[in-house]
């Protein structure tokens, strides 16, 4: 792994070592059929205690062509394009008659009638995304890639980490609606004399 | 797992960039309409992690 920062220390970005996306290899029975590529890019949070990350994107490449077959992103900066999304690099007849239509009547809005990896899938914006474990969980269980013997188990780990972290956060972007269901389980809890600030509604329900 | 950490400056980020670019046989606003239009094809693929992570750091905080 490689991480660069800038020289003011102030944003980070963890890729796998070499410069090339293929530079992960996954496997099928011992043979090299696909790679994948991986990007985080981290800032210091509001308050500048904390690093978040603010855009990641996982990429999954066959051999046989030196283009994605499907990408998982996330951009906290997006305001166009959901915030998380799926990018599927495939075609289907029907799809593209959907869109090519829906470009006829309006084309600000379906832009690319004939590229469905120009399509967002959107994902639960910033603190219900996949997280790439779901993302490796994916590549072995339904592509069969190969894993080592302990891969549930890391995997597992990872994904609660990151679930906790999602849902601290989710709770200090809606510590009201937290409380409620708190209390709503029987938890006594009573709010502070001056709440802190908290994400925008708008922010906060972002797609 | 082995983590390296490296540090680049400005400079050294807009250098590298100027030498993905030359390879690729694009200026920097070829190859952004290219990523925008999502028209990037293999070579452009093989560098679009390093490009995003230059243009990340060099972005404004």
């Amino acid at each position: 792994m490689v991480v660069t920062r800038d020289d003011r220390g102030n944003k980070f970005n963890i890729r796998p070592t070499g410069s090339s996306p293929w530079s992960t290899p996954l496997f099928v029975g011992g043979e090299h059929l696909a790679s994948l590529g991986f990007n985080y890019g981290l800032a210091f949070d509001h308050r500048g205690q904390f690093p978040k990350v603010t855009e990641s994107s996982f990429t999954l490449f066959s051999t046989l062509e030196s283009t994605p077959l499907l990408r998982l992103e996330f951009l906290d900066a997006a305001n166009r394009a959901p915030k998380s999304h799926w990018q599927f690099h495939a075609d289907r007849g029907a799809f593209s008659h959907l869109l090519a239509r829906s470009h006829a009547v309006r084309p600000k809005r379906a832009r690319t009638p004939h590229d469905l990896s120009r399509l967002h899938l959107p994902l639960g914006g910033t603190r219900f995304r996949p997280c790439l474990e779901d993302f490796l969980e994916m590549l072995i269980k339904e592509c069969g890639i190969d894993a080592q013997r302990q891969w549930h188990a890391a995997l597992e780990s990872g994904r609660q980490e990151w679930r906790e972290k999602q849902t601290s956060a989710a709770v200090r972007d809606k510590p009201d609606i937290a409380a409620e269901t708190l209390r709503s389980l029987g938890w006594k809890v009573t709010a502070p004399r001056r709440k802190k600030s908290t994400k925008s509604q708008r922010e906060a329900n972002s797609w | 797992m082995t983590v390296r950490v490296i540090t680049k400056t400005r400079e050294d980020l807009l250098a590298r960039r100027r030498e993905i670019l030359d390879g690729l046989g694009l200026n920097l606003t070829q190859y952004r309409r290219l990523l925008a239009e999502g028209d990037l094809g293999p070579a452009e693929w093989q560098v679009r992690d390093e490009m995003a992570e230059i243009q990340f750091l060099l972005s404004a905080d």
